[in-house]
C-alpha cells in the first residue's frame, strides 16, 4: 500500500508540475476453466479479476519529455484478495536529440525502465487477451531498464530501435547478472499495410542463483504484418536458444473487422521449447470477438484452448469474457 | 399513390446520394465548408459532410479510415506517416490554400513592428512588459491557441523554434476567440489565421513584413503555412471532383471570400 501511494504521489507530483496528460486502463475479466479432469474441479475454477490496470502520465516537455506506467496486478495463487503487485512498468525520459533529431525524425534517445522493442512484443495491443508468443512462452520481457536509441525512417517507412538494457526485465530490477542484454529492431512499411519486421536479442543469464556460471541468451524473431481494409493478418516466427538448448515456435493471427465496432479474431501458435527432444511442443487456439462498446469500453470474449504433443499431457481450455477501460 | 413515389424517389435518390467526409483543421474548416455548400449546389446527389476538431484530430481519423479527407493547418508528422502507412492507409497531400498566422495586439497598442526573437521571447516569459518592446508600458497578457491546434504547432515551430510556451499564456479554442480577447484586452498580444483579421485588432508587422496576401504566397512574411487536405491514396470519385473544385477558379475564389490566399492567383 505504501508503495502504491507513494507511486501515485510521484505520478501526481509529475502531472501538477511538469503540464503531463495522465490516462490509463484497467481490464476487468470473468474466466471459466475447463477441468480436463474430475479431480481438477475447485471453487476457483470460474473467476471475476481484475487482471490488471494501468495509471499513466506524460509530459510534453521538450527536448526532454518524461513518461510513467503504474501497473498494478493480482498477485496470482493469492489467497488475500487484496493482495496486488504494484510496480513501476515504464519510468523513462525520451530525449530528442539535436541535429541528428532534424535528419532522421524523432530520434530520441530513451532513459530508464522502458519497452522493449522486439518482434511482436511492441506491436501487440492485447486483441486477443492472450499475451503474445513471446510474452506467453516467458521468452522476454515486455519492459526493461537501460538505454536506448529510437528513431523513425523517413517518409513512414518503419522505425528503428537498438537497446541496452539489465536483462532480467522490469518485474527484477535489479542486475542479476554482470553483462548487459542488447535488443536490435527493425520494423520496415515497404508499402501500406505491409510489414516486414526483425529482431534480436543476445544476452547472459545467471544459472541459480549464482552469476558466477551464465549462459549465452538469444532471441530472435521475424515478423510480417498485412493490413488491408478490414482484414489484418500477423505472422511471427521465434527463435529461442539458452545455453545448448534451441527452441522455435510461431504465431499466426487474424483479425476481421465487420463493422466499426464489431470483428473476429483467431490465433494460432506453436512453440517448443527444446527442439532436440521428441513430443515436447504445445499447441495455443484462440478465437474471438471484440466489441466496442464506446470510445473507453472494449469487450472481449475469448475461447482458447492448449493442446500438446506429449500425449500423457491433456490439453485444457477456458473461456475468458474481459472489460477494457480505457480513461 | 403520388405521395408514395415521390417518397419512394427520395428513397431512391438517398440510397444512391454520393457522400464525403471532411474532418479536421478550424482553420481549414471555413474553405471545406463554403468549398462543401458551393460544390453540393452544383451537385445536388453529393452528400458533403464537414466536421472540426483540429488538423490532430482529422489525421487520426483518416488513419482509422473514418474520414475521406483530413483537413490541417500543419503537414502530417513522420510518425502519423508512419502510424497511417501501418493501417494500410496511404496519405497523399494536396495544398489548397496558403495562410499567414498573424500577430496581433489591441489597436490601442503603439507597437507597429515585432521581431521572430521579441516574439520567442514574450512567449516563452523572458518579456513579460510592453516597455521592454515599445514606448507602451503594463504587463504583457499573452494569449495563445490550445495545443491541439494546428495553428499553435506552426506557430510553435515557426516563432517559438518549439520552445516552451508560458505557463502564464491564455489557451483558447478558436481563432475567433483569439481575436475576440484581444480587442478587448489593452495588453494582450495574440496570433490568428490571416483569414481572421479584422479591423477590431491591429496585425503587427513580423520582422519588418506585413502580413498580406502578396507577402505570404511569395513566402517573404515569415509566419506563412500552406494549408492541407490529405486523402487516402491518390483521390477517385467524389473525392477527387471536390478537390478539383477547390484547386479551380472558382474554388480558389472560395480561399480568398473565406480570408486565405489562393494557391494560384485568381484574376
Amino acid at each position: 500500500m505504501k508503495r502504491f501511494l507513494a507511486l501515485l504521489l510521484l505520478g501526481l507530483a509529475v502531472f501538477v508540475y511538469a503540464d503531463a496528460s495522465i490516462y490509463g486502463y484497467f481490464w476487468c475479466r470473468y474466466t471459466y476453466e475447463n477441468p480436463t479432469q474430475p479431480e481438477d474441479v475447485t471453487d476457483n475454477s470460474h473467476a471475476f479479476s481484475i487482471e490488471r490496470g494501468y495509471i499513466r502520465w506524460q509530459t510534453k516537455t521538450k527536448p526532454v519529455a518524461f513518461k510513467g506506467t503504474i501497473d498494478i496486478s493480482q498477485k496470482s495463487g493469492s489467497t488475500n484478495a487484496a493482495d496486488w503487485n504494484v510496480r513501476l512498468k515504464y519510468a523513462q525520459a525520451d530525449w530528442t536529440l539535436p541535429y541528428i533529431g532534424d535528419q532522421l525524425p524523432d530520434t530520441k534517445l530513451i532513459i530508464g525502465l522502458q519497452k522493449v522493442y522486439f518482434g511482436m512484443m511492441d506491436l501487440w495491443e492485447y486483441p486477443v487477451i492472450e499475451k503474445n508468443l513471446e510474452e506467453a512462452e516467458k521468452k522476454t520481457n515486455s519492459a526493461d531498464l537501460g538505454l536506448g536509441l529510437y528513431g523513425l525512417i523517413p517518409s513512414g517507412y518503419g522505425e528503428y530501435a537498438i537497446q541496452i538494457f539489465n536483462g532480467s526485465g522490469y518485474t527484477h530490477v535489479v542486475e542479476a547478472n554482470t553483462n548487459k542484454a542488447v535488443c536490435a529492431n527493425l520494423a520496415l512499411i515497404p508499402y501500406p499495410g505491409v510489414m516486414i519486421k526483425g529482431s534480436y536479442w543476445m544476452a547472459e543469464q545467471p544459472v541459480g542463483d549464482t552469476i558466477i556460471t551464465q549462459v549465452d541468451e538469444d532471441r530472435y524473431a521475424g515478423l510480417l504484418g498485412l493490413k488491408y481494409g478490414p482484414v489484418t493478418l500477423m505472422g511471427e516466427y521465434l527463435g529461442t536458444k539458452d545455453a545448448d538448448i534451441t527452441g522455435m515456435g510461431y504465431s499466426g493471427f487474424a483479425e476481421i473487422a465487420l463493422t466499426k465496432a464489431l470483428s473476429l479474431l483467431g490465433r494460432y501458435d506453436y512453440f517448443d521449447s527444446d527442439t532436440d527432444v521428441d513430443n515436447n511442443g504445445h499447441n495455443r487456439i484462440i478465437g474471438g470477438l471484440n466489441y466496442k462498446v464506446s470510445s473507453t469500453l472494449l469487450t472481449q470474449v475469448n475461447y482458447q484452448l492448449m493442446t500438446y504433443e506429449d500425449d500423457t499431457r491433456d490439453s485444457s481450455d477456458k473461456i475468458m469474457v474481459q472489460f477494457k477501460y480505457s480513461y | 399513390m403520388k405521395k408514395f413515389l415521390i417518397l419512394g424517389m427520395v428513397v431512391f435518390s438517398g440510397l444512391f446520394a454520393q457522400k464525403l467526409t471532411l474532418q479536421g483543421s478550424t482553420t481549414v474548416l471555413p474553405i471545406a465548408q463554403a468549398g462543401a455548400e458551393a460544390y453540393m449546389d452544383n451537385n445536388p446527389n453529393a452528400d458533403i459532410t464537414v466536421r472540426g476538431g483540429g488538423s490532430g484530430t482529422g489525421i487520426a481519423a483518416l488513419i482509422d479510415g473514418a474520414t475521406d479527407i483530413a483537413d490541417a493547418s500543419r503537414a502530417m508528422k513522420t510518425k502519423e506517416i508512419k502510424q497511417a502507412r501501418e493501417n494500410g492507409i496511404n496519405p497523399v497531400e494536396h495544398i489548397i490554400a496558403r495562410d499567414g498566422i498573424a500577430v496581433i495586439v489591441h489597436p490601442d497598442n503603439p507597437l507597429a513592428n515585432i521581431s521572430i526573437e521579441d516574439i520567442k521571447k514574450i512567449y516563452t516569459s523572458e518579456i513579460s512588459r510592453w516597455d521592454k518592446v515599445s514606448t507602451g508600458s503594463g504587463p504583457i497578457v499573452v494569449i495563445s491557441r490550445d495545443a491541439a491546434s494546428g495553428t499553435f504547432e506552426t506557430f510553435n515551430h515557426l516563432a517559438l523554434n518549439n520552445a516552451k510556451l508560458t505557463d502564464a499564456a491564455l489557451m483558447l479554442a478558436s481563432n475567433l476567440e483569439v481575436a475576440r480577447t484581444v480587442a478587448q484586452t489593452p495588453g494582450a498580444i495574440g496570433y490568428i489565421g490571416l483569414g481572421y483579421l479584422t479591423d477590431n485588432v491591429k496585425a503587427l508587422k513580423v520582422d519588418g513584413v506585413v502580413c498580406t496576401e502578396e507577402t505570404v504566397r511569395d513566402e517573404t512574411y515569415p509566419l506563412g503555412r500552406p494549408l492541407f487536405m490529405y486523402t487516402n491514396g491518390a483521390p477517385k470519385g467524389l473525392t477527387k471532383d471536390f478537390l478539383d473544385f477547390l484547386m479551380s477558379s472558382e474554388g480558389q475564389d472560395i480561399v480568398r471570400d473565406a480570408g486565405f490566399v489562393p494557391v494560384e492567383t485568381v484574376e
